[in-house]
């Protein structure tokens, strides 16, 4: 079956990477020309950049955090007639070419949801102690969610758009990927993993979260849970 | 005496903040009142509260004072978080749609999309 790619919509949040976005914009739009970036009200003329390159961008008035910025980026491309969208972090760490293999998956196995796993793939440079923590959020998001998956903090997802019209995101910030994993298995939605690569370089991992991020996700996910 | 006289004052403001918040949380305005005198009662009577915090087993009046005063801190303070929180998912939603209207707007506007 195939996919008419001008519906496909590349979702890109973005805070504050003015230095790596034009790269990152060049290698999307080779594959993907529906791009939409949601600048997370950066302060350092990422938005212009973004501009420049011809990419919608649709920028927050306040930061929000990755999660909210996300959820514009739903609501933007199920309004512009998306039928599928690409979750692709703006840092670098992603391969665009993985996102048309996992498009490619994601349709010939009707599945709603694909979502990319660098632990079927591969890292370059993921230090250890990251290694130690995704895994820890592997098992959490197992005993929360009952999902089977090798990634469950991987930000480069395939989305049918369907399922956007039922994933309303509340977590603004980091924990939005356990949340988007949650919501799709409650949802009874059809999805798989395919393996890819995630790129980490002195860059990322100094704009990337603290390994005590985790914790703030965990009390987001418990917070949203007592007080829902 | 002087304890009595402090917490009085005290009392005495929050009767005033009451007053002035009966309009928009009558609720809140009716129980703060309510503490407010019960407040005052039980610091120029203490007997009244040793009495109270013996039926309840509890050793002493100021005891349960201030097991009392702990236990509507903790659920103000939960209040304030959920309030915190709606405002946080309002203020979300409302730049979301700022965000939003301004692409449409744009868009509209000029054939193209620009900022």
């Amino acid at each position: 079956m195939q996919v008419d790619k001008n519906n496909v919509w590349v979702i890109i949040p973005a805070f504050n990477e003015a230095y790596k976005i034009g790269e990152v914009l060049r290698h999307v739009q080779d594959c993907f020309k529906s791009v939409v970036l949601v600048d997370d009200c950066s302060s350092d003329g990422t938005a212009l950049v973004a501009k420049n390159m011809g990419v919608v961008v649709v920028k927050h008035p306040i930061n929000l955090g990755q999660g909210a910025a996300l959820q514009t980026g739903f609501d933007y491309a199920v309004a512009a007639g998306a039928s599928w969208v690409v979750t692709f972090d703006a840092d670098g760490q992603h391969d665009i070419h993985d996102a048309e293999k996992m498009l490619g998956h994601a349709v010939s196995n009707n599945l709603d949801v694909c979502f990319g796993s660098r632990f079927l793939g591969s890292t370059i440079g993921m230090p250890t102690t990251r290694k130690f923590l995704l895994k820890g959020g592997l098992l959490f998001q197992k005993l929360t969610s009952g999902a089977k998956l090798s990634d469950t903090h991987n930000g480069l997802r395939i989305i049918r758009a369907k399922v956007l019209n039922t994933i309303h995101l509340r977590q603004n910030r980091m924990a939005h990927a356990s949340e988007i994993v949650e919501r799709v298995v409650r949802g009874g939605f059809v999805y798989g993993e395919y393996p890819m690569t995630v790129r980490y370089s002195e860059y990322t991992l100094a704009k990337g979260q603290s390994s005590l991020g985790a914790i703030n996700i965990i009390a987001d996910w418990l917070l949203e849970k007592i007080f829902r | 005496m002087i304890i009595s006289i402090l917490i009085t004052g005290f009392m005495v403001m929050v009767l005033v903040v009451a007053f002035f918040v009966r309009r928009i949380a009558p609720k809140v305005s009716v129980i703060a009142y309510i503490l407010a005198g019960l407040g005052t009662f039980f610091s120029w009577n203490p007997e009244y509260a040793n009495n109270i915090a013996l039926w309840l087993g509890i050793g002493r009046g100021a005891d349960l004072i201030s097991y009392i005063w702990i236990s509507i801190s903790f659920l103000a303070i939960l209040l304030l978080f959920l309030r915190l929180r709606l405002v946080h998912t309002q203020i979300t939603l409302l730049a979301r749609t700022v965000a939003l209207s301004e692409i449409k707007n744009n868009t509209i506007n000029n054939g193209k999309t620009i900022l």
